[in-house]
């Protein structure tokens, strides 16, 4: 298995995927608990169309990703009364007009489809060293914030009413949390594509809820249920020459097959 | 008395939409008031505005603090507004009402932890303080919650609908522990709930969520036959029993 990674692509594909699958399994345990797993699926589409208009533009296209998401973060975080349309509702508009506007976009572009597709949706077999450098720092940013700040982005998103009663900005936590998420979902994107890191932000999560007792254990399994498909997928994706993102993906899904049993028997 | 809150021809409600109109009382220290009224009447609403949670649509509301401090209050949430999806324990829930004295940055200290664990005992829990709070009984979560309310050293503790769901037993131990808060540690308690006999037994002042003017009474004065029969528009009648004060 070492040999495989020592060679320099498949290194800087496990650096990416171990930066990228940590944070994003970290965050994964907030977005399952916050029932906003389809944020993250709109966030990612807003990015990837901010991509899109920067490449028809000619302008900086993590610029234009970062401005589309915190649209997207603006637009998710207001908690408005859902009795006219419900959040959902909205989440899934965003995305639709997201992915439509990205298509669009891509139609009317000079630039060859597969070669914008590419830069869309990522791939982790391409990342190269400045890639992982801003994964790096955005792995330290918004790791650092969830440190610093834990308490209030758990008292916050568990009992938000509570949270503002005891003088919490609550309002302001969710939208803090929404931005380091969307900063991870447009960067990652790109590094990764759409597929691993929609997968990252629920697969770990899941795992991670339906073993843990308390919530710190979550996070831990979290991580561990994220880092195992990384390793192990990137290496069976070289050996026996199948997709990275889907079989990384498939590995995550068998773990939590495997996390079935394992809560029943400890119900038992 | 001291007067604590004061409400100052005040209008609450979402929006353009008011719910409730021209409220003017004020709560002093020491008092345990029961706000009744049927669903839909606007209480949460009520109690959201009094934790300042709901700035008011029209009016005033006048927070009498001693200066300097900041007038601090204990909340009981509607027991099935907590969500159970977070793998927390009884004791993860109660240190959360210390969190908002730490401020960002700082984690729990000891000292922290130990009025937490003091606070689970006084509700008669320390022994699930590692229990996850999921997997308790409705009367047992409500005591985490009033756990996490005292928590936080509040003058006035807010309760909003605490027995909803309890059984008989469950429902009498909960109000015998609030009702011992309020005698035993000088607490102001303000209790929302639907049910009038909840209200009756246990609060000095009552105040009644209708049509009519919102006014603050004394329970002995305000809960008779003839007027909760003029409230509710149905005969009703009032009875003591086993000490009790039971309304028919």
């Amino acid at each position: 298995m070492l040999e495989v990674f020592r060679i320099p692509f498949m290194q800087h594909a496990l650096f990416a995927g171990l930066l990228i699958s940590v944070l994003c399994a970290f965050l994964a345990v907030f977005v399952v608990l916050k029932r906003i797993v389809f944020v993250g699926v709109a966030l990612a589409q807003m990015s990837s169309a901010g991509v899109a208009m920067a490449l028809l533009l000619g302008l900086s296209p993590t610029l234009l990703s970062l401005l589309f998401m915190l649209l997207g973060v603006a637009v998710f975080s207001i908690r408005s009364s859902e009795k006219k349309v419900p959040r959902e509702s909205i989440i899934g508009i965003a995305y639709a007009t997201a992915a439509a506007l990205g298509i669009l976009l891509v139609a009317r572009s000079a630039q060859g489809e597969s070669h914008m597709l590419n830069l869309l949706f990522g791939n982790i077999l391409a990342v190269t060293p400045g890639d992982i450098h801003l994964m790096a720092g955005t792995f330290i940013g918004v790791g650092l914030i969830h440190c610093l700040f834990h308490k209030e982005f758990v008292f916050s998103s568990f009992d938000p009413e509570m949270a503002e009663t005891l003088g919490m900005r609550a309002r302001i936590w969710e939208l803090i949390f929404y931005m380091t998420l969307g900063v991870t979902i447009a960067l990652a994107i790109r590094m990764a594509g759409m597929l691993l890191v929609f997968a990252f932000l629920v697969v770990p999560g899941v795992f991670g809820l339906m073993l843990a007792r308390a919530l710190k254990t979550a996070f831990v399994l979290a991580v561990i249920a994220a880092v195992i498909p990384v390793v192990l997928g990137l290496y069976m994706s070289f050996v026996l020459d199948l997709p990275s993102a889907a079989t990384i993906v498939a590995l995550s899904f068998l773990l939590v097959c495997l996390a079935v049993p394992m809560t029943r028997l400890r119900k038992s | 008395m001291e007067k604590l809150i004061e409400f100052k021809n005040v209008t609450l409600g979402y929006g353009r939409r008011a719910v409730l109109q021209y409220l003017n009382f004020s709560l002093e220290r020491g008092d345990f008031l029961g706000i009744v009224g049927p669903n839909g009447a606007g209480k949460t609403t009520l109690l959201r505005a009094i934790l300042g949670t709901l700035k008011p649509l029209a009016g005033n509301i006048v927070y009498h603090a001693k200066r300097h401090a900041v007038l601090r209050f204990g909340y009981v949430p509607q027991r099935q507004m907590v969500d159970e999806a977070y793998p927390l324990t009884a004791f993860d829930v109660v240190l959360m009402g210390r969190y908002g004295l730490l401020g960002p940055f700082r984690r729990p200290r000891r000292s922290d932890i130990e009025r937490s664990r003091e606070c689970l005992a006084h509700v008669g829990l320390d022994h699930l303080s590692s229990a996850p709070y999921r997997d308790l009984s409705g009367g047992q979560k409500q005591r985490v919650l009033l756990a996490r309310a005292l928590v936080a050293d509040p003058v006035v503790l807010v309760l909003d609908e605490p027995t909803t769901d309890l059984d008989l037993g469950a429902e009498k131990a909960i109000m015998q522990l609030i009702r011992h808060l309020h005698d035993e540690h000088s607490l102001t308690v303000i209790l929302v709930s639907h049910t009038l006999g909840v209200v009756v037994n246990y609060a000095n002042k009552i105040a009644f969520l209708d049509d009519s003017a919102f006014q603050i009474q004394d329970v002995k004065q305000a809960v008779t036959a003839e007027n909760l029969s003029k409230l509710y528009s149905i005969p009703v009648e009032v009875a003591e029993v086993a000490g009790q004060v039971v309304v028919v």
